[in-house]
């Protein structure tokens, strides 16, 4: 076995010469005809006889070669380069097909990436599958996402369903004595918030249940980008002391820069008291996550949430009187995260698809004319006696260069596509942990690629092969309208042309149409020269009662 | 053992039944080598002219053992066969 294999790793290093194979055969040659005349044949006829008995010597001399190990890779080789000479003859066919299949492979892939990084891969949290954002939902109006009160999260964290749940609440702080004051998004989050999301945090800890409990919980937790930009990547900074708010806060940990809960642009975490003794059902503020246990489904937890709420119900009867209605909602986090993006990007997907399905069909078309420019070079080619295998091959490795080249454009394409897109404005891709041109989306262009090159190189390549050279040679060459068969070949792919482009345009027409109406919605005033503004008063600097005067 | 004495061999111990096309007995002598069954060297033939002559290595030898065997386990198996019809 291994004898075997390193005769033939020589034989494919080194190979024979080819005077050596001539050589072989005209000593066989020669000595039939000397045994023929020594028969007593004349000299003439003697090497007749031979070259009867020998048969076809070009012939012997093309199989003697095709047994050499590695000599598939050497055809490929030459069909290759073969391939590139004659595409670079033909520039402008050559470019027309590479940017057309560009444009179709670009957008796919561009668009790929959104979906792969949105919907596909996992939430940069561990068991992020899990994670369900629970709700108070009031059908009467319609509403499904009520944040809830404390009475209410110390209820429904009791549930069984869930390993934790932890309440958080969004809103900004202004830091202070780090030089210029800042203006940040900061989260206040129960101790149970971090533990839910099972991240750990890149330097330091998360805040402890001890810290929570008002008076105690003067403790920060800093983004990875705040403490870039702010601290320049102090690797002492966990201990040190900020203002927020005008209060001073030890700085326990820094989060990996992948965290963003809840929001893309919050910069700092701090614990939130709430008192187990509650009573405040009035204020709405709290934002509630849960992991499920492993064995709990979320119906499960939806029908032991609903006999809780039934229970703060009982028990706060007065404040639940009018509330006929109200309900739990539980929202899987990455639904909450891809809310109504999710149709819109699969027909945005769809879309694509079918442009580079034209696309295809417009280059499968282009291949097909110039196939039948061709016919008289392969009709010569077979002539010669090129097999059917080996004229498919050519032009089937010609249709993979062109869609491989195609593909590489489209790749550079959907880079920049990528760049240029605002997607961070329409849909918070940053919580998703951006849209990087990763492995994933790679294979799916090279697949893409591939697939569509051996699905529409192959019709060309095997009708290329299928003429009958006889004919074509006979005729002129100067026809080109080609036979019936091409004929109805091309008009299919005219007709599925037309079809998908009637259904994409239709389509982007709808989105078009969908999309001017949610830019033209009335806001009731005129938006122009108006500004925003706010101001915030820190409650340690500027008591209430200064506050109320003040305005 | 040259091409054309290897070609005129058989004809003669078969009795003229197997007359091989001399042209396709050159590709399977090349792949034969390429297999490393057989090896092929350069010397000057009877008739004083450089010819190639090819000999059965000790790979060669050990695979023409087991063809033949596994010819003869399939002549039996043939024959015996024939022999119940």
């Amino acid at each position: 076995m291994l004898r075997e294999f390193l005769t033939r790793l020589r034989f494919f290093v080194s190979r024979k010469r080819t005077v050596d194979l001539d050589d072989e055969l005209q000593f066989h040659l020669d000595r039939s005809t000397q045994a023929n005349i020594a028969a007593g044949m004349t000299p003439e006829e003697a090497r007749r006889q031979a070259e009867i008995a020998f048969g076809g010597v070009e012939r012997t001399r093309e199989q003697c070669h095709e047994q050499r190990p590695g000599q598939l890779l050497d055809a490929a080789l030459q069909d290759v380069r073969y391939a590139l000479r004659w595409l670079g003859r033909n520039p402008i066919f050559t470019l027309a097909v590479i940017t057309t299949l560009a444009l179709g492979i670009g957008a796919t892939t561009a668009v790929f990436s959104v979906v792969d990084s949105v919907l596909l891969r996992p939430l940069p949290y561990p068991n992020s599958e899990r994670i369900v954002r629970i709700w108070n939902t009031f059908s009467p109006r319609g509403m499904t996402e009520i944040p809830l009160s404390e009475p209410e999260f110390l209820e429904y964290r009791q549930s069984q369903s869930f390993a934790q749940v932890a309440g958080f609440s969004l809103g900004t702080v202004t830091l202070t004595g780090t030089g210029d004051p800042l203006r940040l998004v900061a989260s206040w989050g129960t101790s149970e918030f971090f533990s839910v999301l099972g991240t750990q945090p890149t330097l330091g800890r998360v805040f402890s249940s001890q810290e929570q409990p008002a008076g105690h919980n003067h403790v920060v937790v800093l983004s990875y980008r705040l403490w870039q930009n702010r601290f320049g990547s102090d690797p002492e900074i966990v201990g040190s002391l900020v203002h927020v708010n005008g209060d001073t806060c030890v700085v326990v940990g820094v989060m990996p820069s992948s965290f963003r809960f809840p929001s893309e642009d919050v910069d700092i975490w701090q614990p939130l008291p709430i008192s187990p003794a509650s009573s405040n059902l009035g204020n709405h503020y709290l934002n509630l996550v849960g992991d499920l246990k492993p064995e709990a489904t979320l119906d499960q937890a939806r029908a032991e949430m609903s006999t809780i709420l039934v229970r703060v119900e009982q028990k706060y009867p007065s404040y639940y009187s009018g509330a006929k209605g109200i309900g739990v909602g539980l929202v899987p986090v990455r639904e909450q995260m891809t809310g109504n993006a999710k149709p819109t990007l699969l027909v945005l997907m769809g879309a694509v698809g079918f442009m580079l399905l034209i696309a295809c069909t417009n280059v499968s078309n282009l291949l097909l004319a110039k196939a039948e420019d061709r016919k008289k070079e392969i009709a010569t080619r077979t002539a010669l006696g090129a097999s059917r295998w080996r004229i498919v091959r050519q032009v089937l490795i010609e249709n993979l260069l062109l869609f491989l080249a195609s593909g590489a454009m489209g790749l550079l394409l959907a880079f920049f596509c990528l760049k240029m897109l605002p997607l961070g404005e329409s849909l918070n891709v940053a919580q998703f942990g951006g849209v990087p041109l990763n492995l994933r989306v790679l294979a799916f262009a090279a697949t893409v690629c591939l697939l569509t090159g051996l699905l529409f190189g192959l019709v060309p390549a095997l009708k290329a092969s299928h003429s009958d050279f006889n004919d074509t040679l006979k005729t002129s060459g100067r026809n080109s309208m080609g036979n019936r068969h091409g004929a109805r070949n091309r008009s299919l792919l005219v007709v599925s042309e037309i079809a998908f482009s009637l259904v994409l345009l239709a389509g982007a027409g709808l989105m078009i149409g969908s999309l001017v109406h949610l830019l033209g919605v009335n806001l009731g005033f005129d938006p122009k020269n108006v500004i925003t503004m706010r101001m915030s008063l820190p409650e340690a600097r500027y008591p209430l009662s200064r506050t109320a005067t003040l305005y | 053992m040259h091409g054309w004495g290897i070609a005129n061999r058989i004809q003669q111990v078969s009795k003229d039944a197997l007359q091989i096309g001399q042209g396709s007995l050159y590709p399977a002598l090349h792949r034969l080598e390429y297999k490393g069954w057989i090896k092929a060297e350069w010397a000057s033939s009877e008739n004083n002219r450089r010819a190639k002559f090819y000999s059965l290595t000790r790979a060669g030898k050990k695979q023409l053992e087991a063809e033949l065997s596994n010819w003869d386990r399939l002549n039996t198996a043939i024959r015996l066969v024939l022999e119940q019809v």
